[in-house]
């Protein structure tokens, strides 16, 4: 095993998590408590086998989605943030969308929109 | 030029940038010295090494893929897991654990990446999110340019063999209930299990072709 350090590329930005949870909490989004996020792998789709379904969120008027070609796709999933009255919504939302330019036909089949 | 089978727009942005590096004029490639092409491009030329636009472009693309889907990918299942109401508690715990952070220890509202190491809880829940939704769970292939012995099995030179991490987080032999996102594994478990699940847990891959974030 090759033990992470927080103190390397690949971990650093996971530092935001103990400084948004020293403000807030976080829970599902009612309506979505049966529902996993996916995501790709090369050609592959991943979620948690647990759970009978997965859901990815479409946004087609992005502004990101300028810097993308046409028939790009952010995907996400649907959570919602508890006590928090000024919550920098870019700054999560940022963090946890999810850059899906392309996703397989079996995916988009079961794409349903939500909101971040 | 043939486009990559998984045709992305950051592959796209990669193959254009490349293209664009190609089509330069001398000025303009001078410029670019410093850039990842150009260094890419310079080393292929001095080592006399094949490798043509797409290679390139795929390598410059995994860069940016590997920035960027895997924090976001780790960060959206984190926040999920933690967010289920079945694991309230668990916020819970990590919340009071954040919370018990000294001020001088943060930078501004962040806390410092020292400070993080030394938090058991959170990395146990960063160590069960990357075991379970490992952001890069897929065949992870290698080749060898010579033949070689694995386990026993006898794998002739240039044969692709390939390991998941999805896979092997998910040995039922190491990891009980290997299915369940179950941080205590890691915070209670005896010490020759943790190691053995240290052993198998393979979410920055291994060799030469690790995370190169981990370096």
């Amino acid at each position: 095993m090759h033990h992470y350090s927080f103190i390397s590329l690949a971990m650093a930005e996971m530092i935001l998590v103990p400084s948004l949870y020293r403000k807030y909490g976080s829970k599902i989004r009612p309506g979505s408590e049966h529902i996993a996020p996916g995501i790709t792998s090369r050609l592959e789709v991943f979620t948690d086998d647990t759970y009978a379904e997965m859901k990815a969120c479409v946004y087609t008027k992005s502004t990101l989605l300028q810097l993308m070609q046409a028939r790009n796709i952010l995907a996400g999933f649907s959570f919602s943030l508890t006590d928090i009255p000024s919550l920098p919504v870019n700054v999560v939302t940022a963090s946890l969308i999810k850059l899906r330019p392309h996703i397989s036909s079996h995916v988009r089949d079961r794409n349903v929109g939500c909101q971040l | 030029m043939a486009k990559p089978v998984t045709y992305s727009g950051i592959r796209a942005h990669t193959l254009q940038a490349m293209q664009a590096y190609r089509d330069a004029d001398q000025a303009s490639r001078i410029k670019a010295q410093r850039f990842v092409i150009a260094e890419l491009c310079e080393a292929a030329r001095k080592h006399e090494i094949p490798m043509d636009d797409l290679d390139v472009a795929s390598e410059c693309a995994d860069h940016l893929f590997a920035g960027i889907d895997t924090t976001s990918d780790t960060l959206m299942f984190f926040i999920w897991s933690l967010s289920l109401s079945h694991n309230a508690l668990v916020q819970q715990r990590l919340i009071e654990e954040c919370q018990s952070i000294p001020e001088q220890d943060l930078l501004g509202a962040t806390v410092s990446l020292k400070t993080a190491d030394g938090m058991p809880y959170f990395n146990a829940v960063v160590k069960e999110t990357l075991r379970l939704y490992a952001p890069l769970p897929a065949s992870e292939p290698r080749s060898s340019p010579v033949g070689t012995v694995i386990d026993g099995y006898s794998i002739p030179q240039r044969t692709v063999c390939s390991m998941a991490p999805y896979s092997l987080h998910r040995n039922e032999s190491v990891f009980s209930e290997p299915l369940k996102w179950k941080l205590e594994r890691w915070l209670c478990g005896r010490k020759e299990e943790v190691a053995e699940m240290g052993r198998w847990f393979w979410a920055f891959s291994s060799g030469a072709r690790m995370c190169i974030g981990l370096q």
